[in-house]
């Protein structure tokens, strides 16, 4: 009987705050932060003194609250509360500030990507003290005024974000470094014409002017895999760039590609096949909306020539690029971009070769949206159409000659089956869907020289995304995985319909 | 690039005001700033124009703070001037619509067959404190040109212009 009686009070004591609440706080003091107390008027500085002593009252909080936000309507009052002297008191401060989040108690102050033994003790100790008070925007940005002034680096921001503790945040100082290092590896492989990739290095100061410096190995976007050093040197000014690059290339020529230019010889057409490509290219990039850019340059190439006999070409030429993005409507899913390219080249640029190449390529593209913007990944549910459209006149060198049949375009094919020396007209379209893990596309495509037939080439291409996710596997196999994107090409022939198999494509 | 739609006005008694659906000055880097905590200033000046090109002939400009409760995720906006006054808890295109619905202009002085083109544009900048106004000042010529060509302004965020018509006030929608 007694232990029943026992558990009985227990159980009661356990849930009387549940039942009837917890017993109110009294109020200790009332605080005004964020304005000085003498622009309120003193009918209502008056009342804020009253509720001292009262039991706190959420909603007489809100009205007080409301009455200073009539006298001062550009603010926002919000009523918040502090642990007092003793458990059962509270301190009432009315937050008023333009930030909303002033209502909000730092929690603490910290410090990303600063060395903190750069900071004096006394900086350290004033950020410090906006611990256990709301925040204060003004003081914080003196803070981070004294830091930049200390680190000697004007690019000190500061952020507030959730703190641990209910209602309470951290104010974090960062501070981006005047250099940055950085590199990046691409890469693919084809079948028949095998791995390619690129690594770059870049520097960049200030995001203002860098260099890079790149090591290439291609065997799909020209005729011939060519591998070497690209160096790039650039320097912006807000809507202006200006790039120089350099680069020399060692050239190697497929087999089929020696034997249709030994045919062509015999028949009086030399294609010019090189062994070295060494080429300067500056050019000036003028960005005239985020949308609409316009890049003016020229590149000199210098060519050593390996038949009939070892020789040097020079070609000069003179480029021009207009690449545009235009999203069709306001929700961001239907975007239609392209890019128009010429190269000229003649004998005004003292060059050894006469010709002009018009590039156009075209595209449209519908990404569903998935969930808040911030989320959701345009990588995702994607349709588009492409078309490129290409003509060259006059003799161009085998770099500027078209191609198709590669990792990214008419997959399937061989480019050096289809056109060994590539050709002058290119006609290419392509209609591709992209899910989350999958994506399929038709391409199509023909290439010919002026005067021979057109033969339009059929393939479609099967890509698996996000492998490493599909097959959860663990650490950085999932990265690899992920990024691996294999894929299968298969040309839509009669006959000898071998697939492609590539990697790092879609 | 979103296509500037123009933007449609109408007639509210003696005052014309937009509405800009396409409009959303609340993105990029600046909606960044407003998710990491900062107060954003915004200032909109809207005029009539007697062209596309013309000199705004009564230009209003108009004040605000927009900032984002990180807690909540909600936004809240004060209009600093002219008429202050402040509203919370408002989802992005909310904000952005409060904003300018507070844009008003007034019709005094337009005929009714009058052809006149409506200028709005906005710019918005992350409120400067006194010290780094004065830390600027003492900038060497070095520290000025790297701020000039390097990173993006801290402090300047975006800026929009859009010159909408010709209207006609007998053409004009009228609300009230």
């Amino acid at each position: 009987m007694k232990l029943r009686v026992v558990l009985l009070l227990c159980a009661w004591l356990a849930i009387r705050p549940t039942v009837f609440g917890q017993a109110p706080a009294t109020i200790e003091k009332t605080e005004i932060s964020g304005i000085p107390e003498d622009q309120l008027s003193s009918a209502l500085r008056a009342d804020l003194q009253k509720l001292v002593g009262q039991a706190y009252d959420e909603k007489a909080a809100q009205q007080i609250a409301e009455r200073i936000q009539t006298e001062l309507p550009e603010y926002v009052a919000t009523p918040t509360t502090a642990p007092g002297t003793e458990a059962s008191r509270i301190l009432l401060v009315f937050v008023i500030a333009h930030n909303i989040n002033a209502r909000y108690f730092v929690e603490a102050v910290e410090l990303k990507d600063i060395d903190k033994s750069k900071v004096s003790e006394a900086l350290w100790a004033d950020m410090q003290k906006m611990v256990g008070h709301p925040v204060d925007d003004a003081g914080a940005d003196r803070m981070r005024d004294r830091l930049a002034v200390e680190l000697k680096n004007k690019h000190v921001r500061r952020s507030v974000v959730r703190g641990n503790q209910p209602q309470h945040v951290r104010i974090v100082y960062e501070a981006p470094g005047q250099n940055s290092i950085g590199f990046s590896f691409t890469g693919g492989y084809h079948s028949r014409q095998k791995f390619s990739g690129r690594l770059d290095l870049r520097y960049t100061f200030f995001d203002f002017t860098g260099v890079n410096v790149a090591a290439v190995n291609n065997a799909e976007k020209l005729s011939e895999r060519y591998a070497g050093l690209q160096y790039g040197y650039w320097i912006g000014y807000k809507r202006v760039r200006f790039d120089m690059n350099y680069s020399s290339f060692k050239a190697q020529w497929s087999p089929g590609t020696l034997l249709a230019a030994s045919t062509s010889s015999a028949a009086g057409l030399n294609p010019g096949l090189y062994r070295l490509r060494d080429t300067i290219e500056p050019t000036v990039k003028l960005t005239i909306t985020p949308g609409l850019h316009i890049t003016l340059g020229a590149f000199a190439s210098q060519l050593q020539l390996q038949s009939p006999a070892l020789h040097f070409e020079s070609v000069r030429t003179a480029t021009g690029n207009l690449e545009y993005g235009v999203y069709a409507t306001s929700s961001g899913n239907h975007l239609i971009s392209g890019n128009y390219d010429l190269h000229v080249s003649g004998n005004t640029l003292n060059s050894s070769r006469t010709y002009t190449r018009h590039v156009w390529d075209q595209s449209y593209t519908l990404k569903r949206k998935q969930g808040r913007s911030k989320y959701y990944s345009w990588a995702w549910d994607r349709m588009s159409v492409d078309l490129k459209l290409g003509r060259i006149t006059g003799s161009a060198p085998m770099f500027e000659r078209f191609t198709l049949g590669s990792a990214r375009t008419l997959v399937g094919w061989d480019k050096n089956e289809i056109a060994p020396l590539g050709a002058s007209r290119v006609a290419y379209g392509a209609i591709s869907y992209a899910g989350k893990y999958a994506s399929i596309s038709f391409q199509s495509g023909a290439l010919w020289d002026s005067g021979q037939p057109k033969v339009l080439r059929k393939s479609i291409d099967l890509h698996i995304l996000r492998l490493g996710d599909i097959v959860h596997a663990p650490g950085p196999l999932r990265f690899f995985l992920n990024v691996a994107v294999p894929g299968i090409g298969i040309p839509l022939r009669s006959s000898n319909g071998r697939p492609m198999f590539t990697l790092g494509g879609s | 690039m979103a296509i500037s739609q123009p933007l449609s006005v109408r007639i509210e008694g003696e005052t014309l005001r937009v509405a800009a659906p396409q409009l959303q000055f609340l993105g990029g880097d600046v909606l960044q700033r407003l998710h990491n905590g900062i107060a954003m200033n915004y200032v909109f000046k809207i005029g009539i124009a007697p062209d596309r090109y013309g000199k705004p002939i009564n230009e209003t400009t108009y004040r605000f703070v927009v900032s984002y409760d990180i807690f909540e995720e909600k936004f809240a906006v004060n209009r600093i001037s002219p008429n202050p006054r402040s509203i919370t808890h408002l989802s992005e295109a909310a904000a952005q619509a409060w904003c300018l619905d507070s844009l008003a202009l007034s019709t005094t002085g337009l005929s009714p067959d009058q052809l006149f083109w409506v200028v709005l544009e906005y710019r918005s900048e992350e409120p400067k404190s006194s010290s780094s106004a004065a830390a600027d000042s003492r900038d060497s010529m070095i520290d000025q040109l790297i701020d000039i060509f390097g990173r993006k302004s801290q402090r300047q965020e975006s800026r929009g212009s859009f010159p909408s018509g010709p209207f006609r006030l007998s053409d004009l929608r009228k609300t009230r």
